[in-house]
């Protein structure tokens, strides 16, 4: 019976059942487009928080003194002071040593290049697989290529231990008009004295990162530190290490390591989390500060996450309007079927059988209109993605249940007041058309 | 996300099954007006109980705090009784004084709930961001579809109760007796822990065997929930009961029908509900909780000259092989190997299949992974067979000939890793007869190997002298002696 009722009243009032649906999928396009900016960081945030592999950046610990004003960085003591090169064979002797992956040490110089006006540029010092003998393993080597797995270099790595070969960054390369094979020479401007270092380089290869390394000469740690005459120093360490998700207790550690108990420390310290690991490296080099690098975390995520309240009211904005569009709408079938709702009554339809119907036409209402939206808000959020992010959005699954289950209750909240009004009706009156 | 659905339904179970008795019991109709109420009261308890569990954690009186709401719940139990039995006796008057006392124990009922679901999961992290994320959404759906679930079943029982009263009065006797038992176990413990109470193994015994029992009063409560089903199916109203048209009119006869259809509807419902909550139980308990579980393990017999060989081209595809050795008194000693690089660069690692820190757990492959079952963290391939972190215990062996070679003396020096004990024939040291180690009266622990006796008389002799009938046998190793190298 109920069934028949619904399949009989639906097609009537179609116009205005399809403008109740336009209303609550217009509200369901913006809130599928920000549900979908927000989810895409999030659950980008939550795999990187989840991997079992993490980065950690060692640095002196001066470089952490915050000591910005209005955005500049006062710290007398950036990029002056350095770690020892010797202290790096102790990252491997922590604890968790056999969960280090590889680490690779850089040190950057500001250089002219000889014969070209390109400005300074810089030339990084690293290791590219270098051999670094530890007592528990001869043959151990480690560098950037284990350490950053998605460089990506045209031509022939240069060999660790010449002093003469050199990688050079992609959009440097484009810049300077210099391919694989040639030699190039740069100047290091000596401060005070107006004097210079000189040396010249062999380009083996032309090096794609993505990042600042494609403006820069990438080479080996033992010829810059030479140049610079920074012998057995490093400026930071990249370590690349296998752990376990963060938890509960590895966030209580982040927050404040002296509030664990000492059953809790003893937990995470013999846990393979990023920062017990960071704490070790802290512990086993001299002057050092180390720090898990969460690359999404501290880049889109710190703007999506200071936009959340906004595109909460958003929402929620959103979700008021329709739900009062579609108020009005159904006050109007409401009014419309008022004769019917008096037969039914006088029938002896109880008053939750005649709310049910009129529910129901809302449910479908907002189904339909919040798969319209949620088509039309996939659209949007790829745009939208492009504009901010630069990239494409991924297909969230979750936002399809979500988007209709608000949109049912964008059309439910609408329906509220009409149902009631549908409660004061008095078949007598009706019938009588008064 | 199963998992918040999972402990909200243990805990809220047998709250939702008392409620909505009483609910049936209190006399008269329902009013509106209970209901808000009821629904204002319970909602203040569950944020209670949110509170008071917040600052339990915080200050670290969990065990204590849980003790003390364990007392004042079956406070509300054996108030639920009293009501119950009031209801025989003062039918329509004093109604308000019942509804209140109803509404006392759901909110109790309720504040207890919160506080196991929140102690239930206090280890599994809601969201790993604060940032809007799949798995925040999952888990706040399974938390919403919980809540409904349970209001939705109050109702039912409700509802169904008042069919069969008499049965319904049966049930809450019963869930009130089970729970106060498991409560009561629970209460013991806490004093227990608090030293308010001494030790003694009766009392122990009892706890544990409770407790035990008490981890399932979720399906006690759907077991409870289908007795009362059945008795309201039973009773259940015929849509046509013979009588006939002309004496009773159609209009009664069709009001009958309708009647008859709406209470098949609660019961389907009631099914429904039912039926999904025990589903997703058993799933949670027989599959999604289970831990990884160790690939097979091929037997590793040692040949006559004491030792294991494995010919190094039959492991060198990168997979894990496991293997197991059975010690001379019964310990089943796992070890496995694996390819440390790739099929071009062999170098096998070998090593016991169990963590200095974690135990004999083992480790499992999951793609190119190598994970310890116990803490979960990933092993560096490279790294096994080096000492170590979460690395697997290396395990002495030499290179001959192609074949990765194993003494069976080191297997047993490492017996002591391993807990797993096998059923296998023994020879009494003393009197040389065979017996099996499981079923030995008498056993003895000397330089970590154990021997099996099968009388007092052979125990005490070789007690008395270990050198003299042990033979010549090697020290074992233990898990506390950390890493040992020979030599």
């Amino acid at each position: 019976m109920y069934l028949r009722m619904i399949r009989q009243s639906f097609f009537e009032g179609r116009k205005r059942k399809a403008l109740a649906a336009i209303t609550v999928a217009l509200a369901a396009a913006l809130i599928t487009t920000l549900l979908n900016l927000s989810v895409d960081v999030g659950d980008k945030m939550a795999k990187e928080m989840k991997a079992y592999g993490s980065n950690i950046r060692v640095v002196p610990k001066s470089e952490n003194i915050p000591l910005k004003i209005g955005g500049v960085d006062f710290n007398p003591l950036k990029g002056r002071d350095y770690l020892d090169e010797a202290e790096l064979t102790k990252i491997k002797d922590i604890f968790w040593s056999n969960n280090i992956v590889g680490l690779a040490p850089f040190l950057d110089v500001p250089v002219e290049i000889a014969g070209k006006d390109a400005g300074r540029v810089s030339l990084i010092g690293t290791y590219f697989r270098k051999s670094m003998p530890l007592p528990s393993d001869e043959e151990y080597r480690t560098g950037v290529r284990i350490t950053h797995p998605y460089w990506q270099v045209t031509g022939a790595w240069p060999d660790d231990e010449s002093a003469s070969e050199v990688l050079i960054g992609r959009s440097l390369a484009r810049r300077l008009g210099v391919a694989a094979g040639d030699t190039i020479g740069v100047t290091r401007p000596t401060e005070g004295s107006g004097g210079s270092a000189e040396a010249s380089y062999r380009i083996t290869g032309i090096l794609a990162t993505g990042e600042a390394e494609d403006n820069a000469i990438v080479a080996p740690l033992g010829a810059v530190q030479a140049l610079a005459g920074l012998q057995g120093k490093v400026q930071s360490v990249s370590v690349s290490a296998l752990t376990i998700p963060e938890n509960e207790l590895s966030r209580k550690a982040i927050r404040d390591q002296d509030s664990l108990s000492t059953s809790e420390y003893d937990v995470w310290y013999c846990s393979a989390f990023v920062s017990s690991i960071a704490h070790q490296i802290e512990e086993a080099v001299i002057n050092a500060s180390a720090r898990p690098v969460w690359q999404v975390a501290a880049g889109e995520g710190v703007v999506i996450g200071k936009l959340q309240v906004l595109m909460l009211v958003v929402t929620l904005a959103a979700f008021a309007s329709a739900a009062m569009g579609v108020s009005s709408l159904m006050n109007t079938a409401v009014m419309e079927r008022a004769r019917e709702i008096g037969l039914m009554k006088a029938l002896g339809a109880a008053e939750w059988q005649i709310h049910l119907l009129f529910l129901t036409e809302a449910v479908i209402i907002g189904v339909v209109g919040g798969i319209l939206g949620f088509l039309a808000g996939s659209g949007l959020s790829q745009a939208v993605g492009w504009a901010v992010f630069g990239s494409s959005l991924a297909f969230h699954w979750i936002a399809v249940p979500v988007v209709i289950a608000v949109s049912v209750a964008t059309a439910l909240a609408g329906s509220i007041l009409p149902a009631r009004s549908i409660t004061r009706l008095m078949p007598v009156e009706v019938l009588y058309g008064r | 996300m199963i998992v918040y659905l999972t402990n909200i339904a243990e805990a809220f179970l047998p709250a939702a099954l008392i409620t909505g008795i009483l609910v049936a019991l209190a006399p008269g109709e329902t009013k509106r007006r209970d209901v808000v109420a009821a629904a204002w009261a319970v909602a203040a308890a569950l944020g209670v109980g949110w509170v008071v569990y917040g600052l339990a954690a915080a200050n670290g009186v969990e065990v204590r705090a849980k003790t003390v709401i364990r007392i004042v719940a079956i406070a509300a139990l054996v108030g639920a009784l009293v009501l119950a039995v009031l209801r025989w006796r003062l039918a329509d008057r004093r109604r308000v004084w019942f509804v209140i006392a109803t509404i006392g124990v759901a909110a109790v009922l309720a504040f207890q709930a919160m506080f196991d679901v929140l102690s239930g999961t206090a280890d599994r992290s809601f969201t790993a961001t604060a940032v809007l994320n799949t798995e925040l959404i999952a888990n706040s759906a399974a938390v919403a579809l919980g809540a409904i679930l349970m209001t939705a079943l109050t109702a039912f029982v409700a509802h169904m109760s008042r069919r069969v009263v008499r049965t319904a009065t049966g049930v809450l006797v019963a869930a009130a007796a089970v729970l106060a038992a498991t409560w009561g176990a629970e209460v013991m413990l806490g004093a227990l822990q608090m030293g308010l109470l001494e030790v003694t193994s009766g009392r122990v015994s009892f706890v544990a065997k409770a407790t035990q029992y008490g981890g399932s009063t979720g399906y006690g409560a759907l077991v409870l929930l289908a007795l009362l089903a059945v008795a309201f199916f039973l009773a259940r109203p015929s849509s046509d009961d013979g009588m006939s048209e002309a004496s009773d009119g159609r209009a009664e006869r069709r009001k009958r029908r309708a009647f008859a259809l709406g209470e098949a509807r609660w019961l389907r419902a009631t099914l429904a509900v039912g039926t999904f909550l025990t589903v997703t139980l058993l799933y949670y308990d027989l599959y999604a909780s289970l831990p990884p579980t160790l690939s097979k393990a091929e037997a590793a017999v040692p040949n006559d000259e004491g030792v294991v060989r494995v010919p190094i081209d039959s492991v060198k595809d990168g997979k894990l092989y496991r293997f197991a050795y059975i010690a001379s008194d019964g310990h089943r000693v796992r070890f496995f190997l694996i390819n440390r690089y790739d099929e071009d660069h062999v170098k096998i690692g070998v090593v016991y299949d169990a963590c200095m820190i974690c135990g004999d757990d083992g480790y499992i492959q999951d793609g190119n992974d190598v994970i310890c079952i116990a803490c979960n963290v990933r092993v560096f391939v490279p790294s096994i067979g080096k000492a170590g972190g979460c690395n697997p215990i290396p395990l002495e062996h030499a290179e001959d000939g192609g074949d990765i070679v194993i003494a069976a003396r080191e297997l047993e020096r490492g017996a002591k890793y391993f807990s797993e004990v096998v059923a296998i024939t023994v020879t009494d040291p003393v009197t040389g007869n065979d017996l099996i180690n499981l079923e030995a009266p008498y056993r003895y622990d000397f330089k970590g190997n154990t021997f099996f006796f099968e009388s007092q008389d052979s125990y005490d002799a070789f007690k008395a002298e270990p050198e003299k009938y042990a033979g010549e046998v090697e020290g074992r190793l233990y898990r506390v002696q950390g890493h040992q190298t020979r030599g």
